[in-house]
């Protein structure tokens, strides 16, 4: 088994080493109520199933007391990569990057996917979308009304990604509205790919240098000076993993649609003229909060649409519990990714909103069918929406 | 394995044990185990009632298979690693706060239940518990199990435990204390016949698995202050603890030293790096404008003896040299320690980040922790000094808070091993050698005794005739020594 040891450096084999077990990373801590955070932990109580249990694991793997195998690999594709883990850890960092690094030792040992991710993998190889069906054309949402909106000299480059290009349409034209709205000049591209995200939860490396280099400069030949998301995954791998995949920094300047939105609050730019008598509950993304920082963005903005109510869940912020949506767990795992999105839809109508919102199109979609599954009752938008019906 | 498999499948849901190479390999450390040295068990089971621990007990004692319980896994000292194979039982899922008995104030839980499950509970129910400096996801039965160096056990007294329910392989499902007459009463530790918790306290899981706990709680008062005093040294520190505990002037106080203060910093940030002061050659004196040591207290009752309280505390301190430092001045200076210790004590809640962050920055090897008199206390801190300038590389520190009346002090001098385990191996095992007869050696010559085990039989052989009437108790629960083999204790 030896010469399938895992390879971890001797930092990071020192700091598995420190994991004292104390369950944090599955049941967050005070601030949390410690109710379970972790989406892994809620498909199975044992210790193994947490962030902590997959650090020993990482840790015997390296000693090479374990080998590779399809029990690992169902283990560790659970994991949303949402990050709960490692902002309730006191003692170790980087633990969804060290299951990433798990999953590059199976695909070195030849250890298959799962049916699910395999296809994905197809689909993102031929179609430069993780999907399969009608994904030929990038911008069939966009009207031709819209159409001539796009500006020859932009401002803002609008990378739909591909949820909101194929599934969670609605949003993409929302903003395009939103920007229409607001008078800023923007561009698109039918000839955007994916993100590159899928690669990064599949264990693979080298294929992301070749996707970041297309997409920057596709961007950076439009001469915008800001790409903007309405994708937090998206915006995320473009802040957080481009600069290390092509060893530059990015010459615009990323921005989710919340933190851009909320710069036209500050500057006074932002006026809602529609009133609403919603009461709002709004699910933190796990990219977009954990992953980016940004939670107040949304909430500032939201705030501002007149009579609308904000609630929020026990669980949300840094704390917010995953959707299920991530880390291609539902196409690896569509039960388990319904249940967490339903036990999502019970946490928010346990707060009785008349909306539930997020600013995610892979939430968005995650929470209707979860909560439709779940039996519960309750609406989901996405924030692009809610903000250009009350614009 | 074919016959364990099939045993333990009759008596558990198929979805709560397992035989998975993944889960075997998850549960074979901790982070006292050594690099390599994992050992992974047979089994994992969750069992889910005091039935279902009984029915795998049976099972074990059976086929001759050692068994590992964990209560909810947070350690950090080997205590719950199946050094022997065999099946890890796992309480996790026996999570309960069964009851919180505010006539009789007791709560009753069951040993997944954690401390922030706890504390929360008792909160909202205006009561707090023992705190040891452990995570706050760990368990309070298991914590309390292994004598507890818990910070409000000065005024009280150390031993939080009254009533339990421990499953035995041979003696079935026992409730001891005042449970053991009636399933509903959980007052009292015992009554009219011997104490049988204290049998199974400190026994690490070799007599029997606890699987309910009725626990001291504690009444928030009208007032709840944090006094904070520096000393520079530890003697005048000793003498203002023993004085405001036996004036009955403060509830509990503990005194941690500046490295250890300093730490406490780390904990608001995420930073791995220990601070730079932290590191100085000479660990006996603190920085400029850091005190040697602080001593914290915790004070509650009515605002007005609250406030008398307070003033003789400041007096008495202000008698011995010591410093009064100003809630909201600690707070500016030392925002990190000021924000833990007021979690710790006033909100009677383990902080977040709690201890645990330490551990970021370095490898934590349980180090001396033993009990003694007021007036060892001073020698073993000598000792204790003398050996770390000769053998230790910095950090170290240590921390004292007195027991029952100031009857007797709990002391705790802590290493921290900085950089990467594989290069700091060597350092390791010459610590580990010196801990190995370290505590024969406080004995002897300072009559401070082990505060909790180590793996050491010689020091359970020091007992005589007290070893071997448990040793007989032992054959006559466990005789085919399936339980917590690995402990090294029986």
């Amino acid at each position: 088994m030896s010469e399938n040891r895992l390879h971890l450096s001797k930092t990071l084999y020192t700091a598995i080493h420190k994991c004292i077990r104390c369950g944090q990373c599955a049941y967050g801590t005070q601030e949390a109520g410690y109710q379970p955070i972790c989406p892994i932990h809620m498909a199975r109580p044992f210790f193994t199933n947490t962030a902590g249990g997959i650090m020993q694991l990482a840790r015997v793997a390296h000693e090479g007391k374990l080998a590779p195998s399809k029990s690992l690999r169902d283990l560790l594709y659970l994991c949303t990569g949402c990050e709960a883990c490692e902002a309730n850890c006191s003692v170790i960092t980087g633990q969804v990057g060290i299951i990433n690094m798990l999953k590059k030792w199976l695909n070195t040992n030849s250890v298959p996917y799962l049916k699910g991710h395999q296809s994905v993998l197809n689909n993102l190889l031929k179609n430069k979308v993780p999907y399969a069906g009608r994904v030929e054309n990038r911008l069939e949402w966009l009207t031709a009304e819209m159409k001539k909106e796009i500006s020859s000299s932009p401002h803002v480059f609008y990378f739909v990604g591909c949820a909101s290009s194929f599934k969670e349409t609605e949003m993409a034209v929302s903003l395009a509205n939103i920007l229409k709205k607001l008078d800023v000049p923007f561009s698109l591209s039918g000839d955007e790919w994916c993100c590159g995200a899928p690669f990064n939860y599949l264990g693979l490396g080298k294929e992301c240098k070749d996707w970041a280099s297309h997409n920057v400069e596709l961007i950076e030949n439009s001469g915008a000076s800001i790409a903007l998301f309405t994708c937090p995954t998206c915006s995320m791998i473009f802040k957080k993993n481009y600069p290390s995949w092509l060893g530059r920094g990015l010459p615009f300047k990323a921005m989710h649609v919340t933190e851009f939105l909320d710069s036209f609050v500050g500057e006074g730019r932002l006026k809602f003229t529609h009133k609403t008598e919603k009461s709002v509950i709004y699910h933190d993304p796990c990219h977009l909060g954990r992953g980016q920082n940004i939670y107040d963005a949304p909430r500032r903005v939201l705030s501002q649409i007149p009579g609308l109510e904000m609630k929020e869940f026990a669980l949300n912020r840094e704390n917010s519990f995953c959707c299920g949506g991530g880390g291609l767990l539902p196409a690896g795992f569509p039960r388990v990714a319904d249940q967490l999105a339903g036990h999502r839809s019970v946490q928010a109508s346990e707060k009785k909103p008349s909306l539930m919102v997020s600013s995610c199109p892979g939430c968005k979609e995650n929470l209707k069918l979860g909560a439709k599954r779940a039996k519960i009752r309750i609406k989901v938008k996405d924030f692009t929406e809610l903000v250009n019906e009350s614009l | 394995m074919e016959t364990l498999f099939k045993a333990l499948c009759s008596v558990l849901p198929p979805e709560r044990v397992s035989f998975s190479d993944v889960d075997l390999a998850a549960y074979s450390a901790d982070s006292a185990t050594p690099p390599g040295a994992s050992a992974c068990p047979l089994a994992v089971a969750l069992p889910q009632s005091p039935e279902e621990v009984l029915h795998i007990l049976q099972i074990a004692d059976r086929l001759r298979v050692p068994v590992t319980p964990l209560a909810r896994g947070s350690n950090i000292a080997g205590l719950a690693v199946p050094i022997q194979g065999g099946v890890v039982i796992d309480l996790r899922l026996m999570n309960r706060i069964i009851e919180i008995n505010e006539d009789s104030a007791y709560a009753l839980v069951e040993p997944g239940v954690t401390f922030h499950e706890l504390s929360r509970a008792l909160s909202e129910k205006g009561f707090f518990c023992h705190l040891p400096t452990a995570s706050g996801g760990s368990s309070p039965l298991a914590n309390y199990l292994m004598r507890p160096s818990g910070n409000y056990s000065a005024r009280w007294d150390p031993d939080p435990l009254l009533s339990l329910e421990v499953v035995t392989p041979r003696a079935g499902i026992i409730r001891t204390g005042s449970a053991a007459f009636d399933s509903r009463l959980w007052r009292a530790r015992y009554h009219c016949f011997p104490d049988l918790t204290g049998l199974f306290a400190c026994s690490y899981g070799t007599l029997g698995i606890v699987t309910k706990a009725s626990v001291k709680i504690f009444k928030r008062c009208e007032e709840e202050r944090l006094l904070l005093i520096g000393f520079e040294s530890l003697p005048p520190a000793l003498e203002y603890m023993e004085r405001i505990i036996r004036g009955n002037l403060v509830e509990s106080v503990t005194f941690w030293t500046w490295g250890w203060n300093l730490f406490h910093e780390m904990m608001l940030s995420k930073q791995s790096q220990m601070p730079q002061e932290i590191l100085k050659p000479d660990q006996k004196s603190p920085p400029e404008g850091v005190p040697f040591g602080i001593a914290s207290a915790r004070l509650n009752g009515y605002k007005e003896v609250v406030e008398a309280q307070q003033e003789v505390c400041i007096k008495i301190a202000r008698e011995l040299g010591g410093e009064y430092l100003e809630n909201d001045l600690a707070k500016e200076h030392f925002p990190g320690c000021y924000n833990y210790l007021h979690s710790y004590f006033v909100k009677g809640i383990l902080p977040k980040p709690g201890e645990e962050s330490q551990i970021r920055a370095g490898l934590h090897l349980p180090g001396c922790l033993v009990s003694a008199g007021p007036s060892q206390i001073l020698e073993i801190e000598k000792y204790m000094w003398e050996l770390a300038k000769r053998e230790f590389e910095p950090p170290y520190f240590y921390r004292v808070l007195p027991y029952s009346h100031a009857r007797e002090f709990f002391f705790a001098f802590v290493v921290y091993v900085r950089g990467d385990i594989a290069d700091q191996l060597p350092y390791i095992r010459k610590l580990r050698g010196i801990y190995g007869s370290l505590y024969s050696e406080l004995l002897k010559k300072l009559g401070a005794v082990m505060f909790r085990y180590r793996k050491d039989p010689g020091f359970f052989a020091l007992t005589g005739n007290y070893g071997q009437l448990l040793r007989r108790i032992k054959q006559l629960v466990d005789p085919n020594n399936i339980m917590n083999p690995g402990m090294l204790l029986f």
